[in-house]
């Protein structure tokens, strides 16, 4: 049974380091994403595991046996890469079998895998053809059975719809966690995409500059964010800097910089003083009703809800989402002023970053 | 018994398929082991450093005390020096010749694709397929001997200066064509489209659009004619006359015995060509071409009328001066061959029996050039390419694995030699180790470069998919980089059959077919021989061309 340990992996490129003391657990069965942005190490955490990059220091382990030097072959882990390196020279019939023949089946067993694997991802009428005949949501599914029909339960895939076009991630997203779901397999996907990421996983680790910032169930990372960054990275927040001027048990007082004050619950040690950012997601500012009054600027309509942009006193511009069943009852016009509310129970308050928030957000 | 017949083929194949799986199975095994990697590494390392590079270099510095000898007589030093200075002269004038000519032809080739235009791309490669003696002699007849064009007047020229001139222009502006016409391959003509739309004249958009980025080809291609017309030995010798550059002076004192001038002359070609070559890179990418400016006489440049004038001379110019000499030798002497009765008495032996022993050690030389340097230079391929060493140790390698191309091959020759030559080592093995010298940067460039355009995704993909270092290299690498892989083949090998200067320098007894056509052509009482001899070997190289280009389309293996 496919599970993965990590314990304390590090690995430098030249002076940069793409992981730093990275210790993770992989359960069985589970759909795991690693999400986080460009250059944060997700792609190396991934060839940490296939073995296609050897850790510095730290050890890998599968089903509890140690491969931190063992090949790629010998890991039981099928690594598929973005653009899916389907192999040019081969038809598709015979990339899937790459892996079948590799390990020395005999050729009945070989053509009844290649036809099952076919048969899942609905190309049973392509094996004939070559890579460059398909289209790319094809090329995708052919990498896809060639990874399944190996049999191996432990799929490594990285940034696997991030060719494709918006429409066909979204359908080709569906097919992979029907896919995933029926053979039990163990899945560790890497994307940058927090809606893939968020659809698809049993379980995030979100990923930083070789670190892992947090793990955890979607709606864990979604409605907990531990930091600065997973609230930036995972949904869509507001954040306001400023002073803490008032801590009574849980709730602590911010004073922000244009004289208002923002308030939140919050178990972490605070002394007042203290510089700090609190961070509230767009959807969960009420319009319509609150202490605050917001000068309306901007309105997109997006379809299922739209964004409005509130000015509020001393010039901060707030983003604000809110559903379509409540943009068609309101009459929203800009320049208009509106009531604000920011529900101190949904307020995220966050001790002031070290190198201050842009730095922690500019990466992204 | 037809039917026994059949079963026993069968199982003789299916014996022969046994094996084969079994060795596979072996080599797979063994691949996975991961020390076995890094031995073959070392081996191809030790070879490129014990048979390459210090031979190639040390020899000579070895004998640099001789060069004092040279020095203290003026006669001597004057002689050696106007050898070096008229080999220099020769390649920096034919290498500008080349580029000028070569880039229109080449801007046609890829900016004008029409069937004629692929025709003339095709025959543009000739000269590069014809073994350069043939060429040489080739020449000699047109521009001398025969001098067919002084029907329309055009006197005959006597072999010198000129004829060497027209010689290496001829043998290398294939070359530069094929340099640019990939490069202007690469470059995206919508960038033109856009400066066009922009308002500029044609001229002017290639001028400050397409021209800046063909920079590194055009240097690349100056460097290549260069080093070329700098090494060229043999044909040369044919149509030299009074001339002496470098390769004919260092021929004529291994003729006359002497030691001194020609280890003098080999330095001087070799610190020379560093000089300047390493000059044309760094002045190259200091070299700004002028862009801020559109200059009137552009527009008028860019009208139809001119540039149907322009691609009308380049294709004369082509025609005349590199067509026709790569030709002529099979027009002028073709019925000649068929009318004598030589055919009959060049297998009867006499001097024809040397002929044939001669061929029989070119190809044999070649084709054992060829499988060494595959050998060895492939691990060095991937060490480089792949980084298997570091970063560091792969630029190393890559750097001096260059060196011996801009080196030339007749200074290697002479300083390989000298390496060897005083272990007593037959002379055999001694043009084997000159021409493994020579070939073994084209190989491994060619390799280096085809590994570097194979994604290493679609290796990875093979190993995570369960493959084993040899398996993924059989199924995946060799069938995917095999033409570039055949095609370093195919440019060691006839290099290898094609080179005279090296073998010269090593060997005084041993002739390769280059060699020996030399000498025919050199004496006087040998014209039909040599007109025989040379056809015959373009016969040859055209065969050997087919057979590559067989196995060119069929090669390649598939998925055990």
């Amino acid at each position: 049974m496919p599970r993965v340990v990590l314990e304390k992996v590090s690995k430098k490129f030249e002076r940069v380091a793409a992981l730093e003391n990275i210790s993770l657990t992989f359960e069985d069965g589970d759909y795991s994403c690693i999400l986080g942005p460009t250059g944060s190490g997700k792609t190396t955490l991934l060839k940490v595991i296939a073995g296609l990059v050897e850790p510095d220091s730290g050890d890998v382990y599968i089903d509890d046996k140690r491969v931190t030097e063992a090949p790629p072959e010998k890991r039981g882990a099928v690594y598929m890469h973005q653009q899916y390196a389907l192999f040019p020279h081969l038809t598709v019939s015979q990339n899937i079998s790459f892996g079948l023949t590799s390990r020395g089946l005999d050729k009945d067993t070989i053509k009844k895998k290649v036809s099952d694997a076919l048969e899942i991802v609905k190309l049973s009428e392509w094996g004939d053809a070559y890579p460059r005949e398909l289209s790319g949501g094809m090329q995708q599914r052919v990498a896809l059975a060639r990874c399944l029909a190996t049999g191996v339960r432990l799929l490594l895939l990285d940034e696997p719809l991030g060719a494709l076009d918006a429409r066909l991630r979204l359908e080709v997203r569906g097919e992979l966690a029907r896919i995933a779901k029926e053979l039990n397999l163990t899945v560790i996907h890497v994307t940058h995409d927090q809606a893939e990421a968020m659809s698809l996983a049993d379980r995030l680790i979100l990923l930083k500059d070789g670190r892992v910032v947090q793990t955890g169930s979607p709606e864990e990372v979604y409605f907990n964010p531990n930091s600065v960054f997973s609230a930036y990275f995972v949904g869509e927040s507001v954040f306001f800097e400023g002073v803490v001027t008032k801590i009574d048990g849980r709730l602590v007082s911010i004073e922000l910089r244009n004289g208002m004050t923002v308030e939140a619950l919050s178990s972490d040690n605070f002394s007042q003083g203290e510089l700090a950012v609190a961070a509230v997601r767009c959807e969960d500012i009420i319009v319509g009703e609150g202490p605050l009054m917001g000068l309306l600027k901007e309105v997109n309509f997006l379809g299922g809800f739209s964004k409005l942009t509130f000015e509020l006193p001393g010039g901060l511009k707030i983003p604000v989402n809110i559903p379509l069943s409540k943009f068609i009852k309101t009459d929203f016009r800009i320049g208009m002023g509106f009531q604000l509310a920011i529900p101190r129970e949904k307020v995220h308050v966050f001790k002031y970053p070290y190198m201050g928030l842009a730095k922690e957000i500019e990466a992204v | 018994m037809g039917q026994s017949l059949s079963a026993a083929k069968l199982e003789k194949t299916s014996l022969f398929r046994k094996t084969g799986r079994k060795i596979i199975f072996w080599l797979d095994r063994l691949s996975e082991k991961r020390g076995v990697a890094y031995l073959i590494y070392l081996a191809s390392i030790i070879f490129f450093f014990g048979i390459i590079l210090i031979p190639s270099l040390l020899g000579i510095l070895l004998k640099i005390e001789t060069v004092q000898e040279v020095l203290s007589n003026p006669e001597m030093l004057e002689k050696s020096a106007s050898a070096v200075f008229s080999s220099i002269i020769m390649a920096t004038i034919v290498s500008a010749a080349d580029v000028a000519a070569g880039l229109p032809l080449a801007w046609i080739i890829v900016r004008r694709r029409s069937r004629w235009m692929m025709l003339v791309d095709s025959l543009s490669d000739l000269p590069m397929i014809i073994p350069t003696v043939i060429l040489g002699y080739s020449t000699l007849l047109l521009w001398c001997e025969d001098a067919p064009f002084a029907i329309i007047g055009f006197p005959s020229l006597s072999p010198g200066f000129l004829t060497v001139f027209l010689l290496h222009f001829s043998f290398s502006y294939p070359v530069v064509v094929r340099v640019l016409v990939g490069k202007l391959m690469e470059i995206d003509s919508t960038y033109e489209i856009a400066a066009r739309t922009l308002g500029a004249s044609p001229l002017t958009a290639t001028r400050t659009i397409s021209l800046p980025m063909l920079k590194s080809g055009i240097i690349a291609s100056l460097i290549l004619s260069f080093a070329r017309s700098l090494s060229e030995t043999g044909a040369t010798l044919m149509v030299a006359g009074s001339f002496e550059n470098g390769p004919v002076f260092i021929k004529r004192s291994i003729d006359s015995g002497l030691v001194s001038p020609m280890v003098f002359v080999s330095l001087m070609l070799i610190f020379f060509s560093i000089l300047i070559l390493l000059g044309l890179r760094v002045l190259g990418f200091k070299l700004r071409i002028p862009f801020r400016k559109a200059y009137r006489i552009e527009t008028f440049l860019s009208r139809k009328p001119v540039t149907y004038a322009r691609d009308f001379s380049t294709l004369i110019v082509f025609g005349l001066l590199v067509l026709l000499p790569a030709s002529y030798m099979v027009i002028a002497r073709l019925p000649l061959m068929l009318e004598s009765s030589m055919v009959g008495e060049m297998l009867l032996g006499g001097i024809w029996s040397s002929y044939w022993v001669s061929v029989w050690d070119s190809y044999l030389i070649g084709f054992l050039t060829t499988l060494i340097n595959i050998l060895f230079s492939l691990p060095m391929a991937i060490v480089i390419a792949r980084n298997r060493l570091g970063k560091s140790l792969s630029k190393v390698l890559d750097a001096l694995s260059n060196t011996s191309i801009i080196m030339p091959s007749v200074a290697l020759g002479v300083s390989i030699g000298l390496f060897w030559g005083a272990s007593g080592i037959p002379d055999f093995l001694l043009v084997l180790l000159a021409h493994l010298c020579i070939t073994y940067p084209y190989m491994v460039a060619t390799m280096v470069s085809a590994l570097e355009d194979l994604p290493v995704e679609l290796e990875e993909a093979g190993r995570t998919l369960g493959g084993t270092p040899f398996t993924v290299f059989r199924t995946i690498v060799l069938p995917v980089a095999k033409y570039s892989f055949l095609s370093g083949a195919i440019l060691t090998f006839t290099r290898s059959v094609n080179e005279t200067g090296a073998t010269l320098a090593v060997s005084k007894t041993f002739k390769t077919v280059s060699v020996l056509l030399v000498e025919w052509v050199k004496s006087p009482g040998m014209r039909a021989e040599s007109s025989v001899g040379t056809l015959m070997l373009m016969f040859f190289s055209i065969i050997f061309l087919v057979i590559f280009r067989y196995f060119y389309s069929k090669g390649g293996g598939t998925v055990a």
